[in-house]
């Protein structure tokens, strides 16, 4: 592999052949890998390891809607907890458009009904958007309240991660 | 005296294998550049190069067409075969879309280098103009697509070949789509009459006449590219290598956010990316105008030939 004199970033999302309700349907998330790569590479440090190679596998065990916000999040904490340099933590949250509503963290059975979704990684204490994706239809005025909601919404999250971290490392303290 | 195409040639050939690193000279050339808004090319921050479409280049498709925005040149296909729809969906046809980039595009591009990009051009297309699970916004009315409901209906194949890239290959990839879809003729289905209800029907597919699509509701992908505090429409490949991020958004006429994809790089500030969000708006009209003008322009010009 070339020489590089910052750190290179790899990831991979699979699936379990019965994460999802018909079998080995998973396959179908290629491009899973190269979103949460995107997601995350804003966030790590990567001018603190030269010639390294960090290596994110993320394996989907039971698929239940929302994965890819999941999948973010948890790669962030396991990149924390492994000690990575980062600028802050990625939450990250999506929203589903049904008719006139907007559904925070969507599951499966909605997912498949949606009229739009919008999925965002930030990071909160940042407030930097690191990934943003959206499909289907969105007047600007629709996207700037579910913009505002998954931005609220990953505030709050990036709250637990935090304490969620505090606690592990104290748990190992003592 | 060497004739002007050959040194052009000869000049671009230098070029790109400069691009792999740019001097720091020029990194800052190009970025105080951008930041007095002219551009190395003589652009402003937020104009197009010139586009130039030919339709109906490959005739074995149903419809085709080549879009050039200044070195990035995409060449699009539309095929349609009659296939079953999904149990799912009874109502409604299928559209894949699927990019190749060709090795000699980029240097970047040689052996399996390619694929990672085209798997992410596919995905981002198929975001922008599949619209979302339901069917609602979609670019493409995929409920005209169907044939006899629940039985047959039309699948899309639409292929996307980067044959040069110079940089914002998506947004002339969701030209050259949006080209080759008004370039599409369908042909005309005759069902034959008193088929069982359970059966398959019988179907009869005319050589003669052809149904047009309709593309007024495919949108444009209009991508910004954040070089420093600023950011442009259209980067050549030398601006896309100082950028920080980009987004590539797609607008329908009504001026909708039909997809959105963040493209790498570092975070963004969300009021930029509302900010991004109303340039596009306001440059995705221009594109329109530009866009369709051309379009009728090269479909003229196949009509005459």
């Amino acid at each position: 592999m070339m020489y590089s004199d910052i750190g290179r970033l790899n990831c991979n999302v699979s699936y379990t052949t019965f994460a999802a309700p018909v079998r080995g349907q998973g396959s179908d998330h290629k491009e899973f890998s190269s979103m949460l790569h995107k997601a995350l590479e804003g966030v790590i440090i990567l001018e603190t390891f030269p010639k390294t190679t960090v290596d994110v596998f993320a394996l989907v065990l039971e698929s239940g809607g929302s994965d890819l916000p999941v999948v973010v999040s948890c790669a962030s904490l396991a990149l924390a907890d492994a000690g990575i340099m980062m600028y802050d933590l990625v939450a990250s949250v999506s929203v589903s458009c049904l008719g006139k509503n907007l559904l925070i963290d969507p599951v499966l059975e909605e997912e498949s009904y949606q009229d739009g979704s919008l999925m965002i990684a930030c990071m909160p204490s940042r407030y930097e958007v690191t990934q943003l994706t959206v499909t289907g239809e969105w007047s600007t005025s629709k996207f700037n309240e579910a913009m505002q909601l998954c931005l609220d919404a990953s505030a709050k999250l990036g709250e637990i991660m935090r304490s969620c971290l505090k606690e592990a490392a104290s748990a190992t303290q003592e | 005296m060497r004739n002007w195409t050959e040194l052009l040639l000869i000049y671009r050939y230098i070029y790109i294998y400069r691009m792999v690193g740019l001097s720091e000279g020029e990194k800052e050339f190009i970025k105080g550049g951008i930041a007095q808004d002219l551009r190395s090319d003589g652009r402003k921050r937020h104009t197009y190069r010139p586009i130039y479409v030919e339709t109906g280049v490959i005739p074995q498709a149903n419809g085709s067409a080549r879009v050039r925005l200044g070195a990035t040149d995409v060449i699009a296909s539309v095929k349609a075969e009659l296939g079953k729809p999904s149990s799912l969906q009874p109502d409604k046809g299928k559209v894949a879309i699927f990019v190749d980039c060709s090795p000699t595009a980029a240097p970047m591009f040689e052996g399996r280098g390619g694929e990672d990009l085209s798997a992410e051009l596919s995905g981002a297309l198929q975001r922008c103009l599949l619209g979302s699970k339901s069917g609602a916004g979609a670019g493409i009315d995929l409920s005209s697509l169907v044939v006899v409901e629940g039985k047959v209906c039309w699948d899309l194949y639409i292929d996307g070949l980067v044959v040069s890239a110079d940089g914002n290959i998506l947004d002339a990839l969701g030209a050259a789509i949006k080209a080759a879809l008004s370039n599409t003729g369908i042909p005309r289905v005759n069902v034959a009459a008193g088929a069982a209800n359970d059966d398959q029907p019988e179907v009869d597919i005319s050589d003669e006449e052809f149904l047009q699509f309709d593309t007024s509701g495919v949108p444009v992908i209009v991508t910004l590219t954040k070089v420093g505090k600023h950011y442009i429409v259209d980067a050549t490949s030398e601006e896309e290598s100082q950028m920080s991020s980009a987004v590539s958004i797609s607008i329908n006429r009504q001026g909708h956010i039909c997809g959105m994809t963040k493209r790498g790089g570092l975070g963004l500030d969300p009021s930029v990316i509302l900010d991004m969000v109303s340039v596009a708006n306001f440059v995705s009209r221009q594109l329109f105008d530009k866009l369709d003008s051309e379009i009728s322009a090269a479909e003229a010009d196949e009509d005459e030939s």
